[in-house]
């Protein structure tokens, strides 16, 4: 029975050195100073989307590349209250560690390969209106985009680093920090504030006020092998812990830039202007548009673009999570908190409490309150399938995963881990 | 068991891990209802009135103009030269006994001057004092009837090609035969004053006759020898000429010329209520001179009308003063210009008929009040007399069934039409013109070949009137066209688009036209639009 307690703290121990990784389980952190272990992989996947006003209908449906029926978007419509925050940070990954051979339990080599996709919008009612009805439902009206924002980036990352245990026998510490080199897929940012748009009632004109900003890569999403952007950057991470007693933590993600080189386009436009219909005028003869693509048309809004590389700080996140013990470990309750600095939705807060049942199942029900201005509620599971593999897997968005309705809540995590 | 368990989870989760690296940019779909302007297009005065017929005013009206040469009065109409300069004989019948000349002898050598025979011609009374040969030859015969071979020598003083090349031939003729050679005189000028300076009409000659030098030996020439020597112009222009032309009437016509002006205005009929006309007469002929028209006729020959000008100007002499040049012979001629008011005449009925001929017949009367003492009339040959016709119309014009097109590139292959799913093309009108306009619009292929027809005879009506019958408001007509999967393939396919506008005059009244006046095209989209990222 010792012995199966032993190997359970073991399997608890690798597969925790896992959830000190940003977005991985951090609902039962363990001891951080182990040194029977000698490697351990994973593989994990995060998703997290959220929207204080979209709709998970409509969300899904866009995510599916569905149709949108006119009453899906009459009802998405009716329900816009105010300015619309949408995001989803979405990651996956495989990661390696290697204890010392020298230091075992002291020193450990970490490497690692992730694909993170990060975006981040508001969007100004009117707007939503004008792009999912178009324009002839509002003639008459000037519609108004005050202060609308899109940004949407892919990139991959290798990273190699070095994490380390200290501490006495009663408090224990850990650090690891982590390099990476950064290859950047894709970078779309558009920033509009203080613009208008009017059509006229019989559609003779548009009028518009356009103060816009522009900044991406190439558009074409670019496969994983494709490399529109180099750069570098560092994880961070601290944490401390009493065992059986508290926990807590602190972790850097992301930190660097990259320099986006491959058909780079930033521009900005600050104009009124009326737009009455292409001019084929008798004496210039000047032609129509014929390519209506996203390119073209950013070319043709958007003047005298810069196309030299420019360069973009990553997303950075930030993750404190703290935690007490109770009842020699049955039971953990504590805090998650992910603050994203350059981000417009910046804050997501996680409450929860984890039981632990003979160190072979964990369940936790959380409740997550973040800039999107609402509640949601879910729950947690860990597994030790075998003794060198532990399952995981979660979701905070429980509560509004499978209403059609309910606002965009969806997301969650899987990991697996595999140690020796 | 369980270790196969895992297995297989972890490979879901590495499926799960490729899930999330594959990034691709989903593309949902939905109809957006559009309603958009397309396409505009301006038609303005400019564009359907030729400027070749129509001019600005200051108040930005707009008139009918016509501003044409009807006529030149050129320099063969008042100088020519004689054909015949002179003819010359030369016998030994005075000689007692031959005489024996040795190679290269001198028979005879004479300089000596000899008038032209101007008045050979029905031109009276011109008196010249210097000429420039703007083309033609001097032919130059000789018949030797003396048994040895002569070279004979001709030069005229008179004439000097680039001031310093003086006309001069030596040639050969053989005993017995008759000798004819041409001599190209271009550029020559002709002094006409004689070897005195003092005369007019005179040229100034050289004729030597010698034993030739390849002659053997000593020759001998006897009583009954004798030479001839004939000298003439031929096709000789006169690029300038100084002297006194002679009061001389020069009649012009009856003769007609094709009238070309309303070839490129495609119209049945034009009615103009009143019309400014002057006739002006560029003298650039140092003389005086009345002009006078006897009959001015427009002419259409399509349906065979005639309308004669009719005013008190008609056959009455218009006078016109000579030119002046202020370096003689050089070219820098200033000339005087006459305008002679036609407006009290029926200019406008002339012009209604839409004639595509005129025939005139005129009378230039010269040198009206100079005398003969004074030798300085002049005449350019590039410088004539010019007669233009300037008229402008002042008043309304009416005009019944012109036509005008224009054939725009179209390039709609781009378009992506087949993501319209419902919807129509709204055409908007909006007719600024004086005019009602039926207009017919058409796609065309690579071939100008209609492949689909927008409009066809839609009745634009024209603006409406002021007072003084010009624009006071456009009228805009709107025409929906719905957008069927046919009109939806022509818009894919056509390469041209065209369009035709016949142009009646609105209400039927005698309309004023403004430059600012327009008729806008636009093309608005009313349309379902399937909008896929």
């Amino acid at each position: 029975m010792k012995r199966i307690l032993a190997i359970a703290i073991l399997i608890l121990s690798t597969s925790f050195l896992g959830a000190q990784m940003p977005g991985i389980h951090p609902y039962y952190p363990h001891s951080l100073v182990k040194d029977s272990w000698k490697y351990s992989f994973r593989a994990y996947y995060h998703d997290d989307a959220n929207s204080n006003h979209f709709n998970n209908e409509l969300f899904s449906a866009i995510n599916k590349s569905e149709y949108l029926t006119d009453d899906l978007k009459d009802r998405q419509i009716s329900s816009l209250d105010g300015q619309t925050l949408t995001g989803r940070i979405r990651q996956s990954g495989v990661e390696a560690w290697f204890s010392s051979i020298k230091k075992p339990g002291k020193l450990y080599f970490y490497a690692g390969l992730d694909f993170q996709q990060v975006l981040d919008s508001q969007i100004d009612p009117d707007l939503i209106g004008l792009l999912l009805k178009g324009n002839k439902p509002y003639a008459g009206q000037t519609l108004s985009v005050p202060d609308s924002e899109y940004l949407n980036i892919y990139f991959n990352r290798i990273k190699g680093g070095l994490g380390m245990f200290f501490g006495s026998s009663d408090i224990k510490h850990s650090f690891r920090g982590v390099l990476a080199f950064s290859s950047g897929q894709n970078y779309d940012w558009v920033k509009v504030t203080n613009s208008s748009f009017y059509t006229h009632p019989e559609g003779d004109y548009l009028d518009a006020v356009i103060i816009a900003e522009t900044k991406s890569s190439d558009s074409t999403w670019g496969k994983v092998y494709d490399i529109n952007g180099v750069g570098i950057s560092a994880d961070l991470h601290y944490a401390i812990e009493k065992e059986k007693d508290f926990y807590a933590g602190i972790g850097l993600q992301n930190l660097g830039f990259i320099n986006w080189n491959k058909n780079p386009f930033s521009a900005s436009m600050d104009t009124t202007f009326r737009f009455d219909g292409v001019s084929n005028d008798t004496t210039n003869n000047q032609g129509i548009p014929n390519d209506y693509s996203y390119d073209n048309l950013k070319n043709l809004i958007f003047k005298n673009p810069d196309d030299s590389p420019f360069s973009k700080t990553l997303p950075v996140i930030i993750n404190v999570t703290a935690g007490k013990f109770f009842s020699d470990g049955k039971f953990y309750a504590g805090m998650n908190a992910f603050y994203y600095p350059t981000l417009i939705s910046n804050y997501r807060l996680e409450v929860f409490g984890t039981w632990n049942h003979k160190d072979q199942l964990q369940v936790t029900p959380i409740v997550v309150y973040s800039s999107y201005s609402k509640f949601n509620f879910g729950f947690a599971l860990g597994w030790f399938i075998t003794d060198q593999l532990v399952f995981r897997a979660g979701s905070s968005y429980l509560n509004s995963y499978f209403s059609k309705t309910a606002l965009v809540g969806q997301g969650g995590y899987l990991g697996l881990t595999f140690y020796w | 068991m369980r270790f196969y368990f895992g297995g297989i989870l972890f490979t879901v989760m590495v499926m799960f891990f490729l899930t999330g690296c594959k990034k691709e940019r989903p593309k949902p779909s939905w109809d957006v209802e559009l309603l958009t302007p397309l396409i505009a297009d301006t038609i303005n005065v400019e564009d359907i009135l030729d400027s070749d017929f129509f001019s600005v005013n200051p108040d930005g009206t707009v008139s009918l103009v016509f501003d044409d040469e009807l006529y030149q009065v050129n320099v063969d109409s008042l100088v020519e030269l004689p054909d015949t300069l002179f003819s010359w004989g030369f016998g030994l019948e005075a000689l007692p006994n031959p005489i024996t000349l040795q190679p290269g002898d001198t028979i005879i050598k004479e300089i000596f001057d000899w008038p032209l025979d101007i008045d050979s011609y029905d031109i009276q009374g011109v008196k010249l004092v210097e000429a420039l040969i703007r083309s033609g030859q001097i032919v130059f015969e000789a018949f030797d009837q003396s048994g040895t071979d002569l070279e004979v020598v001709l030069g005229i003083n008179s004439a000097v090609r680039n001031e310093i090349d003086t006309f001069l031939v030596a040639e050969k003729v053989l005993k017995d035969e008759v000798f004819s050679m041409a001599y190209d005189v271009s550029d020559y000028m002709l002094n006409l004053t004689g070897s005195e300076g003092d005369t007019i009409n005179m040229l100034n000659y050289y004729l030597a006759l010698i034993v030739h030098p390849d002659e053997p030996g000593p020759v001998t020439l006897f009583p009954a020898d004798s030479f001839a020597v004939n000298i003439y112009f031929e096709q000789i222009l006169i690029n300038y000429a100084l002297g006194y032309f002679g009061q001389n009437t020069f009649y012009f016509g009856p003769e007609s010329y094709p009238f070309d002006f309303f070839d490129g205005l495609d119209v049945s009929g034009l009615s103009i209520e009143n019309a400014d006309v002057n006739l002006q007469i560029e003298n650039y002929y140092g003389l005086e001179a009345n002009l006078k028209i006897q009959e001015l006729t427009a002419i259409n020959n399509q349906n065979g009308t005639t309308v004669s000008l009719e005013g008190e100007l008609v056959g009455t002499d218009l006078f016109i003063d000579r030119a002046t040049d202020p370096s003689p012979g050089m070219g820098t001629v200033e000339p005087h210009t006459e305008i002679f008011d036609f407006s009290e005449t029926n200019f406008p009925e002339l012009f209604s008929i839409l004639p595509d001929e005129i025939s005139y017949t005129m009378t230039l009367q010269t040198n009206v009040l100079e005398d003969s003492t004074n030798y300085n009339n002049f005449l350019y040959y590039d410088y004539p007399i010019r007669v233009y016709m300037q008229a402008a119309v002042n008043g309304g014009i009416k005009i019944d069934s012109l036509l005008e097109s224009a054939r725009f590139e179209w390039n709609g292959e781009g378009i992506q039409i087949d993501k319209v799913t419902a919807g129509n093309l709204v055409l908007v009108l909006t007719n600024g013109f004086p005019f009602n306009l039926d207009m017919n619009l058409y796609f065309q292929d690579e071939n100008f070949q209609n492949i689909d027809t927008l409009l066809y005879g839609e009745f634009l009506p024209g603006g409406l009137l002021d007072e003084n019958q010009g624009v006071s408001e456009p009228v805009e007509t709107r025409i929906e066209v719905p957008l069927d999967d046919p009109l939806k393939e022509s818009i894919k396919s056509a390469k041209y688009s065209y369009y035709e506008l016949v142009i009646n005059s609105a209400q039927g009244e005698h309309v004023v036209i403004h430059t600012s006046d327009f008729v806008r095209f636009k093309v608005i989209g009313d349309f379902t639009y399937l909008f896929e990222q």
